[in-house]
């Protein structure tokens, strides 16, 4: 043991402090009056009472609980620390209940953003008072005043466009920044009661899985992430759940110790696909190719299994021979329903009516004695017949493994090997994220992998498609959220009000190439923009035209929106009368405001929250009061309600007719509060916890000692949420044999609505997205999800900042950076036909030559000379996800309407001219 | 064993997700104030990479095979990270600067080379590594420290700077070859990771590990035969120590990564794995193969429903199972 202490003079030595160093020390111990001690290893210490030094640092004067009410599926529940009224630190709760005994519990849910907000909420962007602007719009330039003034002034404004235009001028869009029930009600419930425009909220930023629900009739049925632990095989379809699903990405990973093979399809080996069994490098944006030669080989190899598909799917239902349609009952009786369907029966060798289907009264999927014919050519009086299995096998043999070799860039023999994995599997589960509708193909890349699972008898507790959302059932909220339904926003397509209302149509034509986008994507912009009318004229798509005034809560759309200069400068010129801006902190879209109204954050109100991949409530307790003068998003419409109706009842206003329903702005406040009963956050929570049946018997004050509530078996929307099993979609049909929510009641594969037909889409196919080839720039570019922030919340955060590269940054491989002169840190300049934009290069060997990534979510004025990657970046609508008027197509708010897509454009790259970089 | 028990700590790599929580959870807890700004006393890289401090692994630092010291470089502020600061009121609540942007230009951060590792498209590679104080048996640290300020408390094992007797002389940080001691100029005093003994001290695990979203760490006492730390260390031997060859000893361990095959000049598997094995056998010692072939086929036990109880405890069903620390 003494070796060290010999050695030590000779490293001080070799230090070159050996002389002043090691007397000075001496001297200083003498001065010190503490004895030099002789072995700090293996004895005792004896000067130990200083540890008291940190001991002090850990502490504080009370705890409360919250989550954080973002668009991130993660809701996490933190105990919230609090010193002399200031939030110091926050820690996940960690206390959830195990499931069961053989399911990992859900500890600790959170991540890096959740673990530093609490400085987020003090730094200098937050909005500390009412702000109205002293410039022009834009100009940075604010004056302080009070909410009585801010309240007045709005109301007025409000009443005036009222007076002016009539009703159904005013936007009043709540982003997806407020989901928590709440905050989310607040926003909801003063659109319902203004008859304001709310757009779809998925659609407006591209998240909606078209393809999952033409397949399931419900895309937001999916798997609480404790599902995933039993699965033996999961495809990372398109998800990076390493970087953006970082509470519940354990159990991917827990799986894949409990025997499971986990394999990712991503263009560039991401954070997840490195832990995988296997990385398969597809190439950006040819997914569905993949996915139906994954079909292709199922079906070749005989992989498939006839009995799930006989009973949970359409692939029996007959189909016209001679005009492809599906044959229906009003095809062969005076006065049938076009919703009832035919099997072909081998048992009596007859045709006999489909049971479920929309039209059919009896609703359940029991064949009973009936077993439907899935091959052949059938003769039903004279009209020959034939299995939607026949076209889904035709269509699939075009894409043998070998043949798309070429587009995904994948070995046949692999994506063959997989493809059997897939259908051995006892559990297998196919995750596809929000990535998958940033993509033109999005609804072919859903539809093709529903198509893979359910010819391999994968559904319910066997497995499925996961589609990154799970959805509660929550009668209460949505009772008041909806105002009780008696009067609703105007809800909107997101993706068509968006589109239409930004201009995007002329970056569009700006940066494509119409006849090469066709060739691509199978139509031009023409094409799209005929389509989108059709739907709009025909009612199947609700677009509610020139806005005059906008209320912009949790929402930052100036962000989030593709060609983006356009998007605002349209947005401001037509709510030329009114734009207020509800938010917590000055984002890129408040800045513009003629009113910012500052909301309270996370640890300032209190709230409730399910949404998230789990069967957990967290409850908000208001840890500390809202900083400054801000106020939770209740009271703010409480306030605001009340000065409408003050100023409504003085002007003279009653009831003013919009269509079926009145806009009383006169009793708007009584309206909103429930006539005084929901007056502040703690009301509505109390309200919300003490009547909600999917909480049982909780008072508040339970749930908030606790922090969280385990929601009880009423909370499941299509089947009950079992007490102590993880929740799997569609067991009220694989196991109970409850139809789909479909045309046909089935999972569906054929679809003959006519555009569907005109476009070739009859069935899952492969189809491409538009990239380089429809443009003139040579650069595939994504702008997937990041780690580091939920889209824009927390990307300016100096601690998560610190961690990355300071500002915004590209990623680059280094074989491309080297070809255009791009060394690691250099700063460089991404250009295309609407614009440039400029950022740090990264380099990541890990993505293709030919491709540069960004993550999202940057703020605009985060971007040197503020020119954000969206300005440059082109957009457009898939017109068959605008398609309506057939079976369960047609617009359903979160279910069915076209995303704005983001992921279509190309760049060119090169460094950045020193001139346009500097800071002046 | 110099003292009476050792704390320990084992790092699953192939649950780390990369996500940073255990960084960001330690500096909320203790080092995002009082001239520690720069510090992160708990770190996640990419490897291979430069790490944090910058090229830390080749600076030096530990022990020779005699025993004897090994001088080091002295890092500086530009090898941790400058903690830059950001323009937030005059960019956005003044109009005054026309973007908002970090006062300085950053050319080095913590996180700097996060995502990069090596190796061409599509046979890249790389892993996630975090690091803390090795809270060593041999630490080089108090061994270097002129003062004997630097000990090990007898207790746990855990090692202390003595925040009233150091006076800052930095031996210690010339000392450790993992960089995980930091001079705090603010106090002229050396801090580095105290294990989160107050916290430890009333049976609550670490920041880094309570609050470690991935479920990737287990803490307990390596004497602790129904602990899972002996569990991984002594009983399976499938966790490893980072750099045994610099010779302090350390008191955290890893379980080396797994990783998918390369692929062939046709996009075919290869019976290789990404990332190279004389890779890992460079940083955890040549054990690493051994380690690997004993995780294949414990998975492989598991995927066929027979029993491991290596998996499990690896799984980790109860997350506060995963600390045991009476």
């Amino acid at each position: 043991m003494g070796m060290w202490k010999l050695k030590r003079r000779d490293f001080l030595k070799g230090m070159g402090l050996t002389g002043t160093g090691v007397l000075l020390s001496g001297n200083v111990w003498a001065l010190n009056r503490l004895e030099p001690i002789g072995d700090t290893l293996s004895s005792e210490y004896p000067y130990r009472d200083w540890e008291d030094l940190y001991r002090n640092e850990w502490s504080w004067d009370k705890i409360g609980h919250a989550a954080h009410c973002i668009n991130c599926m993660g809701n996490c529940g933190w105990d919230v620390y609090v010193k002399d009224g200031i939030v110091i630190r926050e820690e996940q709760i960690a206390k959830y209940p195990s499931v069961n005994d053989k399911v990992p519990d859900a500890n600790p849910r959170g991540c890096q953003k959740g673990a530093i907000h609490s400085t987020a909420m003090y730094e200098a962007d937050r909005v500390h008072y009412p702000l109205k602007r002293a410039g022009e719009r834009g100009e940075g330039k604010w004056q302080r005043i009070s909410w009585d003034q801010a309240t007045e002034e709005i109301a007025d404004k409000i009443i005036d466009i009222f007076e002016k235009y009539g009703p159904g001028k005013l936007k009043t869009h709540q982003g997806s920044g407020n989901q928590s029930m709440v905050r989310q009600s607040a926003g909801n419930r003063f659109s319902c009661l203004v008859g304001g425009i709310q757009l779809d909220g998925f659609t407006v930023v591209g998240d909606l899985n078209t393809g999952a629900h033409l397949a399931y009739g419900n895309p937001l049925e999916s798997f609480t992430s404790d599902a995933w632990f039993d699965a033996d095989y999961i495809l990372l379809g398109m998800i990076n759940p390493n970087a953006t699903r970082i509470p519940d990405a354990h159990y991917i990973w827990e799986a894949q110790h409990n025997g499971a093979r986990i394999v990712s399809t991503a263009p560039d080996m991401n954070p997840s696909a490195i832990h995988t069994d296997l990385w398969m490098p597809i190439k950006h944006g040819t997914d569905p190719y993949l996915a139906i030669s994954m079909v292709n080989v199922i079906i070749e190899e005989k992989l498939y299994k006839p009995d799930f598909m006989k009973e949970q799917t359409d692939l029996p239902i007959l189909v016209r021979s001679d005009n492809q349609k599906m044959l229906r009952e009003s095809d062969m009786e005076e006065g049938g329903s076009e919703e009832v369907f035919y099997h072909w029966d081998l048992n009596s060798n007859k045709p006999v009516k489909v049971k479920g289907s929309t039209g059919s009264t009896d609703k359940t999927l029991k064949l009973d004695n009936v077993d439907p014919a899935i091959e052949g050519e059938f003769d039903f009086d004279g009209i020959k017949v034939t299995p939607v299995f026949e076209f889904v096998k035709k269509e699939a043999a075009k894409f043998p493994p070998e043949d798309t070799e070429s587009r995904t860039g994948l070995n046949a023999d692999m994506v063959r090997r997989e493809a059997r994995r897939l259908a051995e599997a006892r559990k297998a589960i196919v995750m596809l994220g929000y990535i998958t509708s940033f993509y033109s193909n999005c609804l072919f890349t859903g539809w093709g992998y529903a198509l893979a699972l359910a010819l391999t008898g994968h559904g319910g507790k066997t497995g499925g498609l996961d589609t990154s959302w799970v959805v509660w059932n929550h009668p209460r909220w949505t009772e008041l959220a909806n105002f009780g339904g008696k009067k609703l926003p105007r809800y909107e397509a997101g993706g068509i009000g968006e589109f239409k209302r930004g201009n995007m149509i002329k970056g569009a034509r700006k940066h494509f190439d119409n006849a090469k986008l066709k060739e691509a994507v199978g139509f031009d912009l023409d094409d799209m923009e005929e389509m989108m009318q059709e739907s709009i004229d025909k009612g199947w798509m609700p677009y509610y035209g020139e806005i005059k005034g906008m209320i912009s809560v949790a929402d930052n759309t100036f962000r989030r929106n593709k060609y983006v200069d356009e998007y605002r400068r349209v947005h401001l010129e037509q709510a030329s009368e009114l734009y207020v801006n509800v938010n917590v902190r000055l984002d890129s879209t408040a800045e513009w405001a003629d009113y910012v109204l500052p909301a309270a954050s996370h640890y300032e109100a209190w709230d409730l929250r399910t949404q998230g991949f789990h069967r957990f409530c967290n409850v908000f307790t208001r840890p500390v009061e809202p900083i400054f003068e801000s106020k939770p998003d209740w009271e703010i419409m409480a306030l605001l309600t009340k000065k409408i109706q003050e100023r409504a009842i003085a002007r003279g206003i009653g009831p003013i007719e919009d269509g079926d329903v009145t806009r009383d702005l006169h009793t708007i406040h009584d309206d909103f509060t429930m006539n005084g009963k929901l007056m502040t956050d703690y009301d509505v929570t109390k309200w919300m916890v003490e009547n909600s049946p999917e909480f049982g018997d909780i008072t508040i004050e339970e749930a908030a000692e606790k922090g969280f509530i385990v929601l009880n078996e009423k909370a499941g929307t299509n089947q009950p949420l079992v007490k102590d099993e993880p929740y799997n979609p569609f067991t009220a049909q694989t196991d109970a044999k409850k139809p789909y929510d479909t045309l046909t009641g089935r999972i569906t594969f054929y679809c003959d609505h006519p555009w569907f037909m005109k476009m070739g889409a009859a069935v899952p196919t492969g189809r491409g997205t538009a990239g380089p080839e429809a443009s003139k720039y040579p650069l595939a570019f994504y702008s997937p999800h990041t780690r580091w922030g939920i889209h824009s919340n927390w990307r300016s955060n100096k601690f998560m900042l610190r961690l990355q590269r300071g500002e915004p940054n590209i990623y680059i491989n280094p074989e491309l950076a080297d070809k255009r002169g791009i060394k690691d840190g250099d700063t460089v300049r991404l250009f295309n036909a609407n614009g440039e934009f400029f950022a740090q290069a990264k380099f990541y060997p890990s993505i293709p030559a030919n491709t540069i990534m960004m993550e999202h979510g940057w703020e605009p004025h985060q971007y040197i000379q503020r020119k954000p990657m969206n300005n440059s970046m082109a957009t457009f609508l898939q017109p068959l996800e605008m398609a309506g008027g057939w079976g369960h197509l047609g617009f359903k708010y979160a279910m069915w309407n076209a995303n704005q897509l983001a992921h279509e454009g190309s760049y060119d790259i090169e460094l950045a001219n020193p001139e346009d970089i500097s800071f002046s | 064993m110099a003292v009476k028990r050792q704390i320990s700590m084992v790092l699953d790599l192939n649950k780390c997700i990369g996500c940073q929580t255990c960084t960001t959870a330690c500096k909320l807890m203790w080092t995002n104030r009082s001239g520690r700004e720069y510090m992160y006393w708990n770190n996640v890289e990419t490897m291979p990479g430069e790490g944090y401090p910058r090229g830390y692994q080749k600076m030096g630092g530990g022990f020779d095979k005699d025993g004897a010291l090994k001088l080091s470089k002295q890092p500086s502020l530009e090898d941790y990270g400058i903690p830059w600061e950001y323009n937030y009121e005059e960019a956005l609540m003044t109009g005054t600067d026309p973007w908002l942007r970090p006062n300085v230009k950053p050319t080095w951060g913590a996180n700097w080379d996060e995502d990069q590792g090596e190796g061409d498209y599509p046979n890249s590679y790389y892993f996630y590594l975090p690091r803390l104080c090795n809270h060593c048996a041999n630490p080089a640290c108090l061994a270097a420290c002129s003062r004997n300020a630097i000990y090990k408390r007898q207790e746990d094992g855990i090692v202390l700077v003595d925040q009233e007797r150091c006076r800052g002389y930095r031996y210690c940080v010339n000392a450790c070859p993992y960089k995980k001691v930091y001079f705090n100029e603010e106090l002229s005093k050396s801090e580095k990771c105290i294990f989160c003994y107050p916290r430890i001290e009333k049976g609550l695990a670490t920041a880094c590990a309570r609050q470690c979203v991935g479920r990737i760490r287990w803490i307990g006492y390596l004497d602790d035969k129904d602990g899972p730390i002996h569990t991984l260390v002594e009983k399976y031997k499938v966790a490893l120590p980072l750099h045994p060859e610099w010779g302090t000893q350390p008191n955290v361990f890893y379980v080396p990564p797994m990783s998918s095959s390369k692929f062939g000049p046709n996009g075919e598997e290869l019976d290789e794995p990404r990332i190279p094995l004389a890779y890992l056998e460079s940083l955890f010692g040549e054990r690493v193969g051994e380690v690997l072939e004993t995780i294949k086929r414990e998975r492989k036990a598991k995927n066929e429903g027979r029993e491991s109880e290596l998996m499990d405890t690896l799984i980790g069903f109860k997350h506060a199972e995963m600390f045991k620390l009476s």
